[in-house]
């Protein structure tokens, strides 16, 4: 078997981690291999460490069977690694001829030879259908183009050893399915490739192998075609968890527990969103699917309170509270998952006593004659940290030094405990390690079961499908429309993300001529 | 006729030492560094002008001290804040502080007033007087004014048409992206603080040997701030930025005649006031604005934890 690359018993120790412990890795010519594993397992900095962009303490690693000792980025290039990076490693305000050649420009120091680069740069752009000027700058593009034109630039640096590290996260179903192509194509050329992700979905259609990871550990690698979901989590987790299967009873009752009513955010000249309506019945969970940057942040924040909406009216328990402030609202039963768990959900230098009070000091559990109860703080801390099962060694520890999955769980701890009647959460799964999705999935759904309502933004379609009752789709600010939870498919939801409404879904034909007339409009 | 061009001479002449010190400050910001520190670097080479001119008898050797002192002035911030990571801001305006007072007390105890002595300078373009209609307003303006209007052209080559414009912006923009790149973005930074600093410092030496012939304490009185402020106004582009230096040019000349002709019954302190306020006014426009390079006044540092 000859291997495009091996890396052997590679360490890599951080400030108070071991990031890589005597981790393997072996890279078959022409195969694309998955690197799964949770979050801090230590993937990104094997990767990282393939790339130059770390050095590592110890191990080797062999490309072509050749030993490398390259120490930065540069070295890594010229051994034909490339990485196409979770954040894009492109400049918006560049062209992509710019983005494409940046470091390796054709011409002198002095001269910038624009018009080789553009004959150089050409060809790839039809290879992947990008009907773009290379003259445009990064910014225009949708992400899905933005992906290309870091996979051109990888290849103009002819790289055979390609990198991926979450290639899908920001991508439409369809993208992903168009990104599986383009993969395809490469692998025939002989590229290896190593994807990097967490959607293990994704991982069994792409892959011919998968290696997974577990606390900066390699804990085995199998073949594709020999293994199923079931097996990789086993493996991720180091236990059984089961994932998308809920225990979800009964429906959804008739009364109305929140409703928006016209709801319009304009930022400058700009709508956020527009003319939204939608409504959250009693023990429902109403999904909210949409492309990153679709509205979903501002609606859920608006309907929180900290944003005002510039039209409309939110109804909560037949209440108006459209001009009500947060406090207002989580007094009347609402609780709220942010987005960003560190900027809006916690303060990372108090304590998980501290943050799990965070904004109900004043209640009468907490309270004592205009002090704080300190004694029955503790004590309800302990009995918070023991039932949403948040792993630490106290209620002193520092909120800022536990995982992501544990912070998400003191967020959904405070939460739940103020008793709320809804919950609005935003992406409350991202970035957090599997045991603790599930957990905060069973949460949601206990809510639901007994009678309360949930509204679910999240980028996560599987998520979504296997939680919501109902799910709205949005894009560029509006609603496209609202499906059944159990007639969403990746495909009808992935139409509607991109702007498409629903009637058209089954018709794929003509879609495309729809697109191809409005272009010619345009 | 006459008393317009007049005020298109002066505002030239006023315009110069900041169109100079702007273009180099276009140069560290574009790279993502804020370089507040123009003031001081602007004072130190007017100061270091002074005195190489002084002691060589060479207005010349003082141009190119002046280039000098403020390139090793703008080394310094350098080194605090690319190599160490250090807050830009306050790094800068250590150094304004610093060597405000330092070149104060230098010129005090050298003479015990404010003022140095006359030195020799470079105001005119003598030769020039010979071409016909225009000679005569030619040769008034100093030969650092004709080489900083061709620094412009200069710096829209280098940033629009070569590969060290394109990492420029990147670096700015986002250097991990240029570090990715198999690029040392470091560098990049480095030498574009550099060249803020020699431009500084000839936008420096122009004040003590090219607007006057001395030195005077605080002579540069926030021109430094201006030019700033006119890289804002400007967009990080050279020629916006020559449009606004000529428009502080003109505020400041037709400042100058407000008083001189004592035209307004207002407070001289008042009307010296006015170029200060059209900077401030700008500023308030300006300040945010979407051409700002995007990782303007965040550290890199080297061999950091990255996630």
């Amino acid at each position: 078997m000859e291997y495009a690359l091996r890396m052997c018993a590679i360490t890599k120790h951080f400030p108070r981690v071991i990031a890589n412990d005597k981790v393997d890795l072996t890279l078959r010519k022409g195969e694309i291999l998955a690197l799964v594993g949770e979050n801090g397992a230590g993937k990104s900095t094997l990767m990282n460490i393939l790339y130059g962009l770390h050095t590592p303490d110890s191990g080797e690693i062999y490309i072509h069977g050749k030993k490398m000792n390259y120490q930065t980025t540069l070295g890594a290039i010229e051994q034909g690694v490339g990485m196409v990076h979770q954040h894009f490693m492109l400049i918006p305000r560049l062209s992509i001829v710019e983005n494409v050649v940046l470091g390796n420009e054709p011409g002198s120091a002095l001269r910038f030879h624009r018009a080789r680069a553009k004959k150089e740069v050409s060809p790839f752009l039809e290879q992947f259908k990008l009907e773009v000027s290379l003259d445009t700058p990064v910014q225009d593009l949708s992400m899905g183009m933005q992906q290309k034109v870091e996979i051109i630039k990888v290849l103009y640096r002819k790289a055979n050893i390609l990198i991926l590290d979450e290639p899908t996260a920001v991508l439409t179903p369809q993208e992903i399915d168009e990104l599986g192509v383009i993969l395809a194509s490469l692998k025939k050329q002989g590229m290896s490739i190593i994807i990097i992700t967490h959607k293990l979905q994704e991982v069994i259609d792409f892959s011919d192998r998968i290696t997974v990871m577990r606390r900066g550990v390699h804990i085995g690698t199998v073949e594709t075609a020999g293994t199923d979901v079931n097996e990789i989590v086993g493996m991720m987790v180091g236990r059984n968890v089961n994932l998308g299967q809920y225990d979800i009873k009964g429906v959804p009752d008739k009364d109305v527990l929140l409703s928006v009513k016209d709801l319009s955010y304009r930022a400058g000249e700009r709508f956020i969103l527009k003319d939204i309506n939608l409504e959250v019945h009693k023990g429902e969970i109403l999904g909210i699917a949409g492309i990153d940057g679709s509205g979903q942040d501002e609606l859920t924040e608006i309907i929180n309170g900290t944003i005002k909406p510039t039209q409309g009216e939110i109804l909560f328990a037949d209440n108006n509270v459209t001009h009500r402030n947060p406090l207002q609202r989580r007094r009347s039963g609402m609780g709220f998952i942010p987005q960003d768990r560190l900027k809006h959900g916690l303060v990372s230098d108090f304590s998980i006593e501290e943050n799990l009070t965070l904004g109900f000091e004043r209640k009468r559990e907490y309270n004592r004659k205009g002090f704080i109860n300190k004694k029955n703080r503790k004590a309800l801390a302990k009995a918070a940290i023991a039932r949403f099962d948040i792993r630490t060694t106290g209620e002193e520890v520092l909120a800022g030094t536990l995982s992501g999955g544990n912070q998400q769980k003191v967020i959904v701890a405070r939460e739940m405990g103020a008793r709320p009647r809804i919950i609005v959460a935003n992406q409350p799964t991202r970035g957090v390690d599997i045991g603790a999705i599930a957990f905060i999935h069973q949460t949601l759904i206990g809510l639901r079961n007994e009678g309360g309502g949930v509204l679910l933004a999240s980028l996560e379609l599987d998520e979504l499908m296997s939680l919501s009752d109902r799910i709205a789709v949005m894009y560029k600010g509006r609603l496209m429309g609202t499906l059944a939870g159990r007639d969403a498919t990746r495909e009808k939801l992935g139409y509607m993300m991109v702007g498409r409404m629903n009637d058209n879904v089954h018709n794929g034909e003509n879609l495309q001529t729809e697109k191809g007339a409005r272009h010619e409009k345009e | 006729m006459e008393t317009m061009m007049l005020l298109i001479v002066v505002a030239i002449r006023l315009a110069t030492p900041i169109l100079i010190t702007a273009t180099g400050a276009m140069f560290s910001e574009r790279s993502g560094v804020i370089n507040l520190g123009t003031e001081g670097m602007m004072l130190m080479g007017s100061f270091a002008a002074m005195m190489a001119s002084l002691y060589s008898g060479s207005a010349w050797v003082g141009v190119l001290a002046g280039m000098t002192s403020a390139m090793l002035v703008a080394l310094l911030h350098g080194v605090i804040c690319i190599e160490f990571g250090g807050n830009q801001i306050v790094s800068s305006l250590g150094i304004n502080m610093f060597l405000l007072g330092f070149t104060s007390f230098v010129i005090k105890s050298m003479y015990g007033t404010s003022i140095s002595v006359q030195i020799p300078s470079i105001q005119r373009v003598p030769f020039l007087e010979g071409l016909p209609f225009v000679g005569k307003y030619l040769a008034q303006l100093p030969p650092l004014t004709y080489i900083a209007f061709l620094i412009v052209p200069i710096a829209y080559y280098i940033m629009n048409r070569t590969p060290i414009g394109i990492r420029i912006k990147a670096v700015g923009d986002d250097p991990v992206t240029l570090e990715t790149a198999g690029v040392n973005p470091w560098r990049y930074r480095y030498v574009c603080l550099m060249i803020c600093g020699i431009l500084s410092g000839l936008g420096g030496a122009y004040m003590s040997l090219g607007q006057m012939n001395r030195f005077v304490t605080n002579m540069i009185a926030g021109r430094g701030y201006m030019a700033i402020v006119a890289v804002k106004m400007g967009k990080w582009q050279p020629v916006g930025i020559l449009l606004t230096a000529m428009l502080f040019g003109f505020s400041d000349a037709i400042q100058l005649q407000l008083q001189v002709s004592q035209a307004l019954p207002i407070a001289p302190e008042l009307i010296q006031a006015i170029p200060y306020l059209v900077g401030l006014i700008i500023l308030a426009a300006f300040m945010r604005s979407s051409a700002a390079p995007l990782a303007l006044g965040k550290a890199y540092v080297k061999n950091k934890h990255k996630t």
